[in-house]
């Protein structure tokens, strides 16, 4: 089905007369893909691809996202803070590291091992 | 631009008269769009065609018209004074019948602006309107109502008319259902 691949923008889908292929009904699903990709291929501003049809009729893969690289002061998680808004307590504050939110009250301690101390401890 | 020779050319032998049984048609003030005309042309062929469509206002759509085949004529009359040439293209036409929905259009469109897009006998389109002027109702010179006898043709006959200063072909499309805001 031609419809998985590309998709009808700017009007309702329906009857549409196109110099040398007569009237193509776009709300038809029953529409050759190869009449379809040629009406695409030829500009017709009717027609846009979907991301299936990308991958699928023109070989194109989506991008695969990469991950980010933690920089320091950058949030990456709901509940951590960035170093540079961190309370100071007492650690050595390293570059390219970030804590998780301690909500405890009981006064922490200088421990040391470099290890970033887990809250949940 | 440069002229290029002008042979005889008919593919397929084609060159038949008079103009399809469907006619295309909108109000002109629902056109978000029209296309362009050349402004510099590589030649004489580019010289003779609109590029782009024409692309109505969101809700809006063209609609077609049935006519009686050997009633339609698309036709390119040349008008103006010497160094004010210019055209007026002419579309008539004939629908059976006198039913509402005949009626009806022919009551709204006598006194509104509107546009056609005419298909010769060879599937060639011709745009009647542009951003500047519309085509418009000029009379039924073939007349229209029941006719006298019982072998009469019933129905209603109309003349279109557009001024333009140069005739060019539209290969665009022509969408019949509503334009969307996206």
């Amino acid at each position: 089905m031609w419809q998985k691949y590309f998709k009808v923008v700017k009007i309702v889908p329906g009857p549409v007369v196109i110099p040398g292929h007569g009237t193509v009904d776009f709300s038809r699903k029953d529409l050759p893909l190869e009449l379809i990709k040629e009406l695409y291929e030829n500009d017709l501003p009717y027609l846009d691809i979907t991301p299936q049809g990308k991958e699928v009729i023109y070989n194109i893969k989506p991008p695969v996202p990469t991950p980010e690289k933690k920089q320091p002061g950058v949030v990456s998680t709901p509940g951590e803070v960035p170093l540079k808004d961190k309370p100071d307590y007492g650690i050595l504050q390293e570059k390219g590291k970030t804590f998780s939110k301690d909500t405890s009250p009981v006064k922490r301690k200088r421990r040391k091992s470099n290890k970033i101390p887990d809250n949940n401890e | 631009m440069d002229f290029t020779d002008i042979s005889k050319n008919l593919p397929n032998g084609e060159n038949m008269g008079g103009i399809a049984q469907k006619v295309y048609f909108g109000f002109w003030n629902d056109v978000q769009s029209w296309p362009v005309k050349p402004s510099t042309p590589a030649d004489i062929e580019e010289n003779g065609v609109l590029t782009g469509s024409v692309e109505m206002k969101a809700g809006k759509r063209m609609f077609e018209m049935y006519i009686t085949d050997d009633t339609g004529e698309f036709n390119v009359e040349s008008v103006g004074e010497v160094d004010g040439k210019s055209y007026v293209l002419h579309l008539n036409l004939f629908h059976p019948g006198m039913q509402k929905k005949i009626l009806g259009f022919m009551n709204a469109a006598k006194n509104d602006n509107l546009f056609f897009i005419v298909t010769d006998a060879e599937g060639q389109m011709y745009l009647m309107g542009d951003e500047m002027r519309p085509a418009v109702y000029q009379g039924a010179p073939d007349g229209g109502g029941t006719g006298r006898e019982t072998a009469a043709r019933k129905g209603m006959s109309a003349e279109f008319t557009y001024k333009t200063g140069n005739v060019y072909v539209y290969e665009g499309t022509v969408p019949l259902t509503e334009a969307t805001s996206a």
